[in-house]
């Protein structure tokens, strides 16, 4: 789940948790350039992708990453 | 054959339950042994006769062994039914169980069968328990230390709490009438305004007296965490929105707040939500930005087309679920999540990402 | 700082041929106290109403209520800083007030559409609130005092936060012409305040959340929240003396049933035990509905640091209801308690749904000391009345019974994040 306020989801007890940006634009922010805010977009969603990778034993919290990776993900 | 009579002045008929050890069957040795049933009190029985002196009589013990009724339930209430069926008894007590975990499952299972079949029930227990945590709704329990050195205080207790339900009378709060709370809390009126309260309250802590918070912290439910996905390249992916992203137009007439569904839309063959096609609907936050500039914050479609792209992830799942979270209850929402991830598993779908609003 | 607040207690509450105070009485010549506000041509319209405790009356579309207050001696005005009125610090010299009295502004919620906000009203329960001077609806303390409503309709071509804040001007006007009435008058009593800690007592500070309305009109300088000399804006936390409070010095209205407990409970409550079992240290106003969670904890921070510079050993706390800006609250409670600062926090709980959902929507293990006001809920039902007051046309359904709440899919009947009531829940 991705939110901008992970207190909420996490005392929710939802398991994996990522934190988004603000309550109205949770998934990138408008005042960044554009290219900037789609690869934040990215960040956030390849967070999300990491944390289903990730083997947890209660709530979770998830950063985006600083940088936007290439080919993680295929094993 | 057993009649009920009016509750004033008449001697209750009470059926109590024990495990194998306080039945006098013998210890862990016996703890496999299947339903029995004695005419009278049994053990504790007679404590709990004792207690109530003329006002109620022990007419049968119901005794299973602690493993038994772990790993029967099905078996042992059939056979705990057939016992109340027979005695037909105006109240049932159980235990007390004090901190023995597989007693007090035996325990809420008498409870939970006697109070199917309308008879008040009420057991004992210590307040962790593991019966307590799992069945904190279903029973009355009247809250005991973690071993039996205080059996006739809690029988006593037992006994008294036992009456009044078998009397028909109403119970009033956990603290006053000496019950586990049951996770219900209800409206009263209290004896002074709550900032005097407050400050009382607040002086105490300061001061280093003892206080009680009127609100306990309580958990949500926890849910074991999902199995990780081994494989991305090859999993289905699903969206689940709580942001309200709607259809321009709202077809479905999708509410803004306190909502009790969800609604699916078809994002095959779309690559990016344009603010001309979709919007939001959730009336808890201002959605200007989603709504005239870029739906996308609240649903990532285009970062996920890309990475599906890329062979990042297998496919996304062509529905996506909408629903608000602005005030939507507890009940409903665990419903909608349930319906959608019926869907998503007849789907076979691998993982979900919800955006929440 | 010192501040005597000179009471006229009012009793009844009369319409009458001049606008006067005299021995618990308040008289009031209604066209003479509307005529300046009719003048504004930002007013379409202005009625006056007296609802008194005990009257078969129902008041729907509150926008605001606050206590006739005015300064008699000392720097500034009662009700500083909000629109336009003087910013010199207040909370000195002499107030006198209209105890046992308000002026209540009634007025047809603002569509916020244009701004970008979706109405959270429910179908079914009309505006959702309403105010019933007798029968089960008296458990709100609006129901023990004399209101002098005013309905008021602004000018058709304004916008939202412009509408509203002639709603607010006029309640603000009406306000100064009554409370000018006790000057020359003798009060009833003299309280004195003076804030100067005692030695030997514990040191209390009072941490109130107030909703911002920046968040949700992307306007700074928004009219539709809670203004603390007049700024509504986010900013960090503001620290006040107890008796700038009793000065008025936080007032605005957001879905909380009015500015009058600002004036008129905790602060005032607390100003009494004052120097009597703790020392009132300060009042420190936060800003709640910050749409990222590090600025939640930022501003919680800086409201410890307030705290812990002022000495204090423990904060009484009160939240904004409903959903997300409970977060900023329970944060506060957080970072006071791991600072040092023990707190109990006063707040309604969410319904709890049979015992399917918790009391709190967020809590953590640092919230230990909590008072309940209940759920919001009041019994009820609330029998049908003679009058209704209110903004717009009033529909029939108005004047029959009312159901009482059904949980959080219901109406509320008090936003009691105050303690004003005795309501609360407890464990069955």
């Amino acid at each position: 789940m991705i939110g901008a306020l992970p207190a909420i989801a996490l005392a929710a007890n939802a398991n994996r948790v990522v934190r988004g940006v603000k309550v109205q634009h949770p998934c990138g922010d408008p005042n960044l350039p554009d290219e900037a805010d789609r690869a934040l977009s990215l960040r956030i969603v390849e967070a999300a992708l990491r944390a289903l990778q990730t083997p947890v034993t209660g709530p979770t919290l998830f950063e985006p990453s600083d940088q936007v990776k290439e080919g993680v993900y295929a094993s | 054959m057993y009649a009920r009579e009016e509750a004033a002045g008449k001697m209750f008929r009470i059926v109590h339950y024990v495990n194998q050890f306080f039945g006098g069957l013998g210890g862990e040795d016996k703890a496999g042994t299947t339903a029995q049933v004695r005419e009278g009190p049994v053990g504790p029985g007679r404590l709990l006769q004792q207690a109530l002196g003329d006002r109620g009589e022990v007419v049968a013990t119901v005794i299973c062994g602690d493993d038994y009724v772990a790993e029967n339930e099905t078996e042992a209430g059939h056979a705990i039914d057939e016992a109340l069926e027979t005695f037909k008894p105006d109240l049932v007590v159980a235990g007390p169980a004090f901190d023995a975990g597989r007693y007090g499952l035996g325990c809420a299972l008498m409870c939970r069968t006697a109070q199917a079949r309308g008879i008040p029930a009420v057991t004992g227990m210590y307040p962790d328990n593991a019966a307590v945590i799992t069945h904190r709704r279903e029973l009355l329990a009247v809250p005991t230390g973690a071993d039996a050195t205080e059996m006739k205080a809690a029988v006593f207790a037992m006994a008294e709490l036992g009456l009044k339900l078998a009397g028909g009378e109403e119970l009033g709060p956990a603290a006053e009438e000496g019950y586990l709370p049951r996770g219900v809390r209800r409206l009263v009126l209290k004896d002074r305004v709550g900032y005097e309260r407050a400050l009382d309250m607040l002086l105490a802590r300061v001061e280093g007296r003892r206080f009680a918070s009127e609100v306990q912290v309580q958990q949500y439910e926890k849910v074991p965490p999902a199995p990780t996905i081994d494989d991305l390249s090859r999993a289905k992916i699903a969206i689940v929105v709580s942001t309200g992203i709607v259809p321009r137009g709202n077809p479905d007439s999708m509410v803004s707040a306190f909502s009790l569904e969800s609604y699916r839309y078809s994002i095959e063959g779309v690559d990016a939500l344009e603010v001309d096609d979709w919007e939001s609907v959730h009336g808890g936050f201002n959605t200007r930005i989603l709504n005239a500039q870029n739906p996308n914050y609240a649903l990532p479609l285009p970062s996920l087309r890309r990475l599906e792209a890329d062979g990042q992830i297998g496919r996304i799942y062509p529905y996506f679920f909408s629903t608000v979270g602005n005030g939507t209850a507890v009940g409903p929402a665990r419903e909608i999540g349930r319906r959608i991830a019926e869907e998503l598993t007849d789907a076979k779908v691998d993982g979900a990402l919800e955006v929440a609003g | 700082m010192r501040l005597e607040l000179a009471n006229y207690q009012t009793d009844e509450v009369r319409l009458g041929e001049s606008t006067r105070w005299r021995k618990g009485v308040l008289e009031i010549n209604r066209d003479e106290v509307l005529e300046p506000i009719q003048q504004d041509p930002l007013v379409a319209r202005i009625d006056l109403e007296i609802a008194s405790p005990g009257d078969s009356v129902r008041i729907i579309t509150v926008q605001d209520a606050i206590e006739p207050r005015v300064k008699v001696a000392g720097e500034g005005v009662a009700y500083p800083g909000i629109h336009g009125r003087p910013v010199a610090t207040v909370g000195r010299g002499r107030t006198n007030r209209l105890g046992g009295t308000t002026v209540m502004a009634c007025a047809l919620p603002q569509d916020l559409q244009g701004y970008g906000l979706i109405s959270s009203f429910r179908p079914g329960t009309g505006h959702g609130d309403f105010l019933d001077m007798s029968g089960p609806g008296v458990v709100s303390p609006y129901a023990s005092l004399s209101n002098v409503v005013l309905v008021v309709e602004p000018a058709g071509h304004l916008e939202p936060d412009a509408a509203n804040g002639v709603v607010q001007r006029a309640m603000l006007a009406v306000s100064d012409r009554l409370a000018e009435t006790t000057i020359d008058e003798e009060p009833t009593e003299v309280e004195v305040f003076d804030t100067a800690p005692k030695p030997g007592l514990p040191g209390l500070v009072y941490i109130h959340s107030l909703v911002s309305p920046e968040a949700a009109t992307f306007n700074p300088n928004s009219t539709l929240g809670t203004a603390v000399y007049g700024i509504t804006r986010l900013t960090q936390p503001w620290l006040l003396h107890p008796t700038e409070l009793l000065d008025g010095a936080a007032c605005g209205n957001y879905s909380a049933w009015g500015s009058w407990p600002l004036t008129n409970t905790i602060p005032l409550h607390m100003c009494h035990r004052h120097g009597v079992d703790f020392n009132f240290l300060g009042a420190i106003m936060v800003r709640t509905m910050w749409e990222e969670q590090r600025q939640k904890e930022l501003m919680a921070n800086r409201a410890a640091l307030m705290a812990t510079t002022l000495g204090a050993d423990g904060a009484l706390v009160t939240p904004t209801l409903r959903g997300q800006r409970f977060l900023d609250t329970i944060a506060v409670v957080e970072a006071c308690e791991r600072a040092g600062v023990k707190a109990v926090l006063i707040t309604e709980e969410e319904d709890n749904e049979d015992g399917a959902a918790p009391p709190l929507l967020v809590s953590s293990p640092d919230v230990v000391a909590v008072v309940s006001t209940g759920t919001g809920s009041a019994f009820g039902p609330f029998p049908a009345v003679e009058k209704v007051i209110g903004g717009g046309e009033i529909a029939p359904e108005w004047y029959r019974e009312q159901e009482p709440t059904h949980g959080r899919y219901g109406r509320s009947h008090l936003n009691d994040v105050w303690g004003f009531s005795r309501l609360s829940c407890v464990d069955y």
